[in-house]
């Protein structure tokens, strides 16, 4: 048959059109070919709603089951705080829940190599050796260290049993780390933990101040909703304060690069302003504030003299803003009629200085007013994902009780003592080891049996390789999922604990939501979750009859009953399991409504009208006139730049998680420390280099990047810390805050040379 | 004669031709390809997503600070499908590289 030219061109102009008419129900997409691995390919048989392992936002999520395998995870579109969004970290979880790390058998060090033994031989093992050090050294010698990646469960039986039955105080966790400067601003602010606004608050706020805060990496979802309110409300403005440019800023009106360390100058001169320009609001803060130095009363007057100290012209010598734009910032931050959101996170608590500069944030909003209200407060943001949940709600640091209750106080010592049916002797009124102190304690022999749980300390402690004799000298026992990490590698006996999706379990978010996460699978091997491990602890230890629990169901029972009467109460498990994550408090643990907003009407149940600061000393709120300090080691001539450490998006703190995901791991496979251009030029360092950094505590080597991701100014050098090697933690700062007890993992002075 | 000729110089060229629109049809129109994730749905004050699984992975190599929505907003370019939510500004928070 001949083929005319112009038949064939006829028919090709058909084949476009069919074409263009097939492809027009796909409202102009073309479809990709299935990628590899797409579970969505694979059949699904039952989706199952749960929370994301990893940060404080607390994205819910649907996990994917086949058979006995998770073939996906993908977002919750019925969740309020992520409406379906997630990062790349909740989406390859199903990597690693089966990675090659997972441990299926209890190990026990002998002759110094990990023997493979039975579960009986382990806890026997166990309690015998803590049963040993009890009797004989007293309670004070063993310890807990737990994690805000723990259930609420797993912590409220490690908790009972340290503190309600054994007798010591000595139980803290990874919170004191990242959250402990954050609950102590609250505190002695509000006399209440944690935020008292919401997700909510983005949709209606026209100010955000962010200070001290990646958001686009290390709150990824959450930085969504902050750029889809900036797109559908272009007016709002966007304030990034930080010494170090970053990712977050794409989206900044201003950038605020303050020196390290002089953040309280910026807050103090805020207020000045705020106060100078008549942005108080006179009758909120004569209603609802008091003021104080810290050791005593002052009066709004005193507060006032103590404040011209921080006069902008003062402030701008020492960070290096200019005053008019220190003025520029109070006023949009002040403006009358404008809803203002303050955002934190790490860049403020993990300081010497950490529960003053939380102070200084909740200052600003009670001077003007903006606070328990559509779009206005001072909004923590916390880390890890149920440090609020598991352990500041809990009790699991080593001053708190259940409920948010403090062991040093007596009424609430014998209110803990009546739920745990004991003497209220038993519990301890002085608090036990903080983080810091628990690891020295190791160091010194005083702590002679640690139990930790769900956490890497020798990699994420600061001045890390410090602590690693004493984890090796004490008997350490390590429940974890994964082995091996730093820490396993250093114990006695590792306990091969479920993962996340693999037991039932309640996580707690930033924004006060409780979130019940269904069992999805069974854990591999004989794997068991913690809650079970710490059961039996218990009744090996002799103290079954308190610790009748079968079910975390059990469990939440009786933590519930430490909420009833104060107005944190908490949802019962049937409504958890029901809803999409629920706000405390849940007036009478009745219902799924929860509450979005706390101590105002008509959002909180026990306010009646207006505000009511009701947890503060005569219902007022505390206005603290902090004493100015910067941090504990500053550069200075031998050691002329400030290190900081943080997050990137793709990896989780150690990666002992997300390392073992490939897609992560290709999206981000080098630790590096990013060095100023200018520094560079100057240091003969082009991007890519290796380079030494070596402060007073240790040396490392590690790549350099110059000009991209982030831009720290010029004297600030920013690492990632997540691989082992380079350790960056052997040359942090481990001093903390002298209220907080939280390390100062932000600034501490190093060297820097080509390497 | 000549038409002859004229075709047999011509048909490598039609043949071309045909190969190349022929892969054109066959890439739009691939039935087995996934679903690509629901448009967004706007209900109340947010939009939510109801992505019925997995962000795809991308399959080609990119640059550090690689311009995505250069080629994946309008899905004009090549064979880059277009992108359901060209609101999320940052890509790869969520879309993995396949290697």
């Amino acid at each position: 048959m001949k083929l005319k030219r112009r038949d064939f061109i006829k028919a090709a102009a058909v084949s476009a059109a069919m074409v263009s008419v097939g492809c027009s129900g796909q409202q102009g997409q073309v479809q990709e070919t299935g990628t590899p691995g797409d579970p969505t390919k694979e059949v699904v048989d039952r989706w199952v709603k749960s929370v994301c392992r990893y940060c404080g936002t607390g994205c819910g999520v649907l996990i994917g089951v086949r058979g006995d395998k998770v073939v996906a995870v993908k977002g919750d579109p019925d969740n309020e705080g992520n409406k379906g969004l997630l990062c790349a970290k909740g989406y390859y979880l199903p990597e690693v829940i089966t990675a090659k790390t997972r441990l299926k058998k209890p190990l026990i060090k002998k002759d110094g190599k990990f023997v493979e033994s039975s579960w009986d031989e382990a806890m026997t093992l166990i309690a015998s050796k803590f049963r040993e050090s009890i009797d004989t050294y007293g309670p004070d010698s063993v310890a807990f260290y737990g994690s805000g990646q723990t259930m609420a469960e797993e912590t409220y039986v490690a908790v009972k049993l340290f503190k309600g039955a054994i007798g010591t105080n000595n139980v803290d966790g990874n919170p004191r780390l990242c959250m402990a400067s954050a609950v102590g601003g609250y505190l002695t602010t509000f006399g209440s933990d944690e935020p008292m606004g919401a997700y909510d608050d983005f949709e209606h706020a026209d100010v955000f101040f962010i200070i001290g805060s990646n958001m686009a990496e290390a709150h990824p979802v959450l930085f969504g909703r902050l750029v889809e309110r900036k797109r559908n409300n272009p007016d709002c403005v966007i304030i990034m304060a930080d010494p170090r440019r970053h990712r977050s800023h794409e989206i900044a009106d201003y950038s605020v690069p303050f020196k390290p360390g002089t953040d309280m100058a910026l807050l103090h001169a805020m207020a000045y302003v705020i106060i100078e320009e008549g942005m108080t609001d006179e009758q909120f803060i004569k209603d609802h504030c008091q003021f104080s130095d810290g050791a005593n009363p002052i009066t709004y007057a005193e507060y006032k003299e103590f404040l011209k100290q921080f006069t902008p012209e003062e402030a701008e010598k020492k960070t290096g803003l200019s005053a008019s734009k220190i003025r520029e910032l109070a006023r949009i931050f002040g403006a009358p009629g404008k809803e203002t959101i303050s955002m934190w996170t790490m860049g403020i608590n993990q300081r010497v200085a950490g529960v003053f500069c939380n102070n200084l944030i909740h200052n600003l909003h009670l001077l003007t007013g903006k606070i328990s209200r559509p779009g206005s407060g001072p909004f923590s943001l916390t880390g890890q994902p149920s440090a609020c949940g598991s352990v500041r709600e809990v009790g699991g640091l080593s001053h708190l009780l259940p409920g948010h209750r403090l062991v040093a106080n007596a009424k609430h010592r014998e209110e803990i003592a009546k739920v745990w049916n004991i003497p209220v002797e038993r519990i301890q009124p002085v608090m036990g080891h903080h983080t810091m102190k628990l690891f020295q304690a190791c160091n010194d022999g005083d702590v002679k049996c640690l139990w930790i749980s769900t956490t890497n300390p020798a990699h994420s402690l600061p001045n890390a390789t410090h602590y690693h004799p004493g984890m090796e000298k004490v008997f350490l026992v390590v429940a974890d999922a994964f082995h091996p990490t730093m820490t396993t590698q250093l114990a006695d006996v590792v306990l091969p604990a479920a993962f996340w999706c693999e037991k039932e379990g309640v996580y707690g978010n930033t924004e006060r939501r409780t979130q019940h996460m269904a069992k999805a699978i069974d854990p591999p091997g004989e794997a068991k979750p913690d809650v079970q491990m710490l059961l039996d602890f218990a009744r090996r230890l002799g103290y079954g009859d308190m610790f009748p629990f079968e079910t975390p169901e059990d469990v939440w029972n009786e933590y519930m009953k430490c909420t009833t009467g104060t107005d944190m109460e908490l949802a019962s498990y049937p409504a958890l399991r029901e809803a999409h994550g629920i706000q405390w408090p849940v007036k009478d643990h009745q219902g799924t409504k929860g509450t979005v907003r706390r101590f105002a009407a008509p959002w909180d149940p026990y306010v009646k009208e207006g505000v009511s600061f009701y947890s503060a000393p005569d219902k007022r709120a505390v206005i603290f006139a902090r004493p100015y300090r910067v941090g504990d080691e500053m550069p200075d001539q031998e050691y002329p730049y400030c290190l900081t450490t943080g997050r990137v998006l793709e990896h989780w703190h150690g990666a002992t998680m997300t390392g073992n995901s490939p897609a992560l791991v290709r999206a981000m496979p080098k630790s590096y420390v990013e060095v100023n251009p200018q520094d560079a030029t100057q240091l003969g360092i082009k991007d890519g280099d290796n380079v030494r950094l070596t402060s007073r505590r240790g040396s490392i080597i590690m790549p350099a990047r110059v000009g991209r991701p982030g831009v720290p100014q010029p004297g600030m050098l920013f690492a990632t810390w997540w691989e082992v090697d380079p350790l960056v933690n052997a040359i942090t700062n481990d001093a903390v805050d002298p209220a907080s007890f939280e390390p100062e993992f932000k600034i501490c002075a190093v060297k820097i040379q080509k390497a | 004669m000549r038409v002859r000729k004229r075709l047999r110089y011509l048909m490598p060229i039609y043949l071309l031709l045909l190969l190349f629109l022929a892969t054109f049809v066959l890439s739009a129109c691939d039935t087995q390809s996934p679903a690509p994730p629901s448009p967004v749905i706007t209900e109340g004050e947010r939009p939510s997503y109801d992505l019925d699984g997995f962000p795809p992975m991308i399959p080609h190599e990119i640059d550090d600070r690689a311009q995505c929505l250069a080629c994946h907003r309008d899905g004009e370019v090549g064979k880059a499908p277009k992108t359901p939510h060209p609101e999320h500004n940052y890509c790869r928070q969520c879309h993995a590289l396949e290697q």
